[in-house]
């Protein structure tokens, strides 16, 4: 017998039924959040709020603009000291990046500065939800020292499932859907939080006013 | 293609020596140092966000009832999860136990012509010695938890399921990246911690983009899309993940989760009983290979799931323990493994979850000493994100043990006297009072005794409080009131 | 006249044997509550030992003894958070698969109680008549505390104790490292237990020490007396029935 069956008819003896027994209710990809948490029960304004204050907890920095100050933002959180060059995900590629010395496509090893987008923002801790694609490479959320992710304010949703629920009717779903909270970190050395084990070291996350989407296709 | 035969390596079991691990943690300083350090920071860590969450009771009851459903389902949703990954364009391989998942991650890298391969932390490799074996086997390995990697060069195991190197100190690990990266300055300064951290970055870095391979475990394996999620403050899985051109996911069959809204309860729990974070900072779902146009992402994605006894536990009074999510509170509120750390216990898994997974693994015969070394204070089930009664699971072990008659045979007849003489009310009475004259004249007129050979285990430590004049029940009968 | 609740007092193994003086203040509180207190005399052990060393066996068997011996009672009080919490929480699931057994082993766990918890929780009792002169600190025995919610109730009727200070205990929810059998089969980890048990009892700056099961005090107590502690341990029945006077402290002469 295959390891498959053997393990399989193992489960059945165990749960003492024959067959695959399929569960009575209904456990289809439930989209609605079983619990959730009193804290994200806010009005927009109060959520972003939140979602901010959390973000800052976690060591992240946080701005915000109106999109066509997008590049001034970005200049003005390098505050003079502008990066060689910026790795940017294609999908940013027809935004205005005024003098910014960028390129667009994924990340390399010697990349230090990437920009890309956020599908979503969780406010319940101050999350940010990328997912792989042609328009926002994974590797542009991991290896370079400083990471920018750039999120629509009218995409800070109150919890997770909720942003899940912008990538999950997708077919296929992205290969990396990722939820990020703050930089990498590390507390292995005598439990000292420490920045930018693998992944940056620091996280700024920039709080765009007006959908992005209408700007790209402009 | 012939495979390579497997040389099999497991990590040996010491729980027979539990005394004496026991013995030499307690009297290892810097150990007790490191331990009080864990114990400070993760239960008052745990206790803030607790309290900073007021869902978080109702949460471990929908958590409970959601694994307790999952694992009524079992076979329905790893079919459901086979489907979708298989559907995904990726390879599920199923594993019944250590040597054969070891022997099909073998086989996937011996296919991919495969020279190097990294590692996101995962306890099932431990368990199923995968390190040791690809090393004899030829392949180079490299850990990328910065923990894991610590204790790699030091060729130690994991004392801890979550923060596995605890019980090394920063000097230790500067004297190790002193004596192993020989490739720097001798004379470069790495006093402050940060040099550490960035040196640990810059060779891990050369080390993903080497890799052909990138194995991962999983927290959670979703069965609505086949996907497998990881949970790291490091990003060390994402990279080992992404940047190899083949992804390896091995997890426990008990990994599997129905839906996202499910996995929303767990995450909201793991990272709060873990170290106390709200959220760690990499949550990722991966489903598959790189899809067309994705300018990163592995070329290959294998599922490897893995028995190892798992399936046993289903419908036995162990099953409860599959629930765990190992997130390791049980563990760092539990007062015998704050005294003792977790090499102590001789395997895999230490503290509470380990007292109840070791013998169910390994067999209660070696490991009996884990279940007993409890006092079943109930602190690890009080903390349980999924509710396992932990306390009750380690005492089915001690019925087993007692039933096979496992038990040390001194111990045994004196609790089968025990039980024969409060059986007989009337004897037991009598010879209490015996017992109790005796103890009182040994006390004299001090209120204790310093020794009683009956009971050197007490005495060694503490004096023996002296009884005082008479049985309650003596006196009662005799007319005293109060 | 409504006839006054009949409690049947199981005084435990470890009172019975080695403090007789916590069985009769137990007494002398239940009366003051406005209790009738009868002690059966052919009680002896409730089966902890042999339950936790994996002797199911003969736990039922005692077991069924104590069942029988405590049926009539309308109440049964115990002054042991562990024991009361195994004829309260583990006589039921000793005999989940003997159905009338079940049934006696449901109705005597509904109307068990440890002491402190049956006094405030049951009979309402706010008239503490005792005075103790001293600070003290309460440690919770963890069965009591966690198997059986035991945490309020004693600190409520400590606070009646005239002239006393009450000084609270860190982590006076961490094992002391009795644990029954466990305290000799592996004692170096009970040592280490009780030693940093005693480090916050130090620390509290009480000079005495209650708590609510005599196996948690005689183990606190030993090591305070090896240690060359001037603390006092009584158990917190003791206290309230202010009957501390009468008897020395846990080890002291």
């Amino acid at each position: 017998m295959s390891a498959r069956n053997e393990i399989l008819q193992s489960i059945r003896k165990g749960l003492k039924h024959q067959t695959t027994n399929a569960p009575n209710e209904n456990y289809i990809d439930n989209l609605a959040e079983h619990i959730i948490p009193a804290r994200v029960e806010l009005s927009i304004a109060k959520l972003i709020e939140l979602f901010i204050s959390k973000a800052e907890d976690v060591s992240a920095t946080l701005m915000r603009c109106m999109n066509k100050d997008l590049a001034a933002a970005v200049t003005l959180y390098f505050e003079n000291e502008l990066p060689d060059k910026i790795k940017v995900a294609p999908g940013l590629s027809k935004l205005n990046w005024g003098d910014l010395a960028v390129e667009f496509g994924t990340c390399v090893d010697a990349d230090k500065v990437s920009i890309t987008e956020a599908i979503a923002g969780v406010a319940e801790t101050g999350t940010l939800m990328c997912a792989s694609s042609p328009e926002t490479p994974t590797l542009l959320n991991f290896l370079p020292e400083t990471s920018i992710i750039i999120i629509d304010k009218m995409q800070i949703m109150k919890t997770y499932e909720q942003a899940w629920q912008k990538v999950s009717q997708r077919s296929p779903l992205p290969r990396a859907i990722n939820f990020i909270t703050g930089p990498s970190r590390t507390g292995d050395i005598e439990q000292q939080l420490l920045l930018g084990i693998h992944g940056p070291k620091k996280l700024h996350i920039i709080i765009v006013e007006r959908d992005l989407h209408d700007l790209k296709h402009n | 293609m012939m495979s390579r035969p497997l040389v099999s390596h497991n990590m040996k079991v010491t729980s027979q020596q539990f005394k004496k691990n026991a013995y030499e943690a307690i009297h290892d300083e810097q150990l007790q140092a490191a331990l009080l350090k864990m114990q400070k920071g993760a239960v008052d860590r745990r206790a803030q966000a607790v309290a900073e969450l007021p869902e978080f009771q109702a949460l471990r009851d929908k958590a409970k009832e959601i694994k307790d459903h999952t694992l009524a389902h079992l076979d329905y949703y790893l079919e459901q999860y086979e489907q979708k990954v298989i559907a995904s364009g990726s390879t599920v391989h199923w594993a019944r136990n250590d040597s054969e998942a070891k022997q099909i991650v073998l086989d996937i890298c011996q296919q991919k012509s495969a020279k190097m391969i990294t590692k996101g932390k995962s306890m099932l490799t431990e368990e199923i010695g995968l390190n040791d074996d690809l090393q004899d086997n030829g392949f180079e390995v490299v850990e990328t938890d910065l923990g894991e990697y610590i204790l790699q060069i030091r060729n130690e195991h994991p004392t801890h399921i979550v923060t596995p190197a605890i019980h090394v100190n920063q000097q230790q690990i500067t004297d190790d990246f002193r004596n192993i990266h020989t490739q720097f300055d001798p004379k470069r300064d790495l006093s402050q911690a940060e040099a550490l951290l960035n040196e640990a970055r810059h060779i891990l870095r050369e080390k993903y983009f080497q890799a052909d391979i990138g194995i991962t475990g999983a927290n959670f394996l979703l069965a609505s899309t086949g996907s497998s999620v990881i949970v790291t403050n490091e990003g060390n899985g994402d990279l080992t993940q992404t940047l190899a051109a083949t992804h390896i996911v091995m997890a426990g069959i008990d990994k599997i989760v129905p839906s996202f809204s499910d996995v929303g309860v767990l995450i909201r729990l793991l990272g709060r009983s873990a170290t106390g974070q709200e959220m760690t900072t990499y949550t990722t779902i991966s489903t598959g290979a790189k899809q067309e146009n994705d300018a990163d992402g592995p070329s290959d994605y294998h599922v490897i799931l893995v028995d190892n006894g798992r399936s046993a536990l289903l419908g036995s009074q162990f099953q409860p323990m599959l629930r765990c999510i190992r997130c390791a509170a049980c563990m760092n509120h539990c007062p015998v493994y704050q005294a003792v750390g977790g090499k102590t216990y001789g395997w895999v898994y230490p503290g509470p979850m380990g007292s109840v997974l070791t013998p169910a693994f390994v067999g209660v015969d070696k490991a009996g000493n884990l279940p007993n070394a409890s006092t079943f204070c109930g602190k690890c089930a009080e903390v349980c994100p999924v509710k396992i009664p932990l306390p009750e699971l380690m005492r089915y072990h001690r019925d087993e043990e007692f039933k096979q008659h496992l038990s040390p045979m001194r111990a045994r007849i004196l609790i089968k006297m025990w039980a024969w003489l409060a059986l007989r009310p009337r004897l037991y009475h009598f010879m209490a009072s015996i017992g109790i004259m005796m103890l009182k004249k040994l006390a004299g007129k001090k209120g204790f005794i310093r020794s009683l050979f009956l009971a050197k285990a007490w005495t060694k430590y503490r004096d023996f409080p002296a009884p005082q004049q008479g049985t309650f029940l003596q006196q009662y009968k005799k007319g005293k009131k109060s | 006249m409504q006839k006054k609740p009949q409690i049947g007092l199981f005084a435990t193994c470890l009172v019975d044997a080695m403090r007789p003086s916590v069985g009769f203040a137990s007494i002398k509180l239940l009366e003051q509550a406005g209790c009738e207190v009868i002690v059966p005399q052919l009680q002896t052990c409730c089966g902890q030992p042999a339950y936790n060393s994996g002797d199911k066996k003969d736990t039922k068997k005692l077991a069924i003894k104590v069942i029988e011996l405590f049926s009539e009672f309308d109440y049964v009080v115990v002054p042991s958070g562990s024991c009361a919490g195994m004829i309260r929480d583990h006589y039921p699931l000793l005999f989940s698969d003997d159905p009338s057994m079940s049934l006696k082993a449901n109705q005597l766990a509904a109307r068990t109680y440890e002491l402190a918890s049956f006094l405030v929780d049951v009979m309402h009792f706010n008239k503490i008549k005792a005075s103790y002169d001293g600070a003290i600190t309460y440690h919770d025995s963890c069965a009591g505390l966690r198997e059986l919610n035991v945490k309020k109730q004693p600190r409520e009727l400590l606070h009646q104790v005239k002239q006393a200070v009450f000084k609270p205990l860190k982590d006076a929810e961490t094992c002391c490292g009795f644990g029954g059998t466990f305290c000799v089969k592996y004692p170096d980890i009970s040592n280490e237990m009780v030693s940093k048990k005693i480090d916050c009892i130090k620390k509290s700056q009480a000079d005495t020490l209650s708590a609510g099961d005599l196996g948690c005090l005689m183990n606190m107590a030993g090591k305070l007396e090896r240690e060359g502690s001037d603390v006092k341990c009584y158990h917190v029945a003791e206290i309230l029935a202010d009957t501390t006077d009468d008897v020395p402290a846990i080890g002291k002469p």
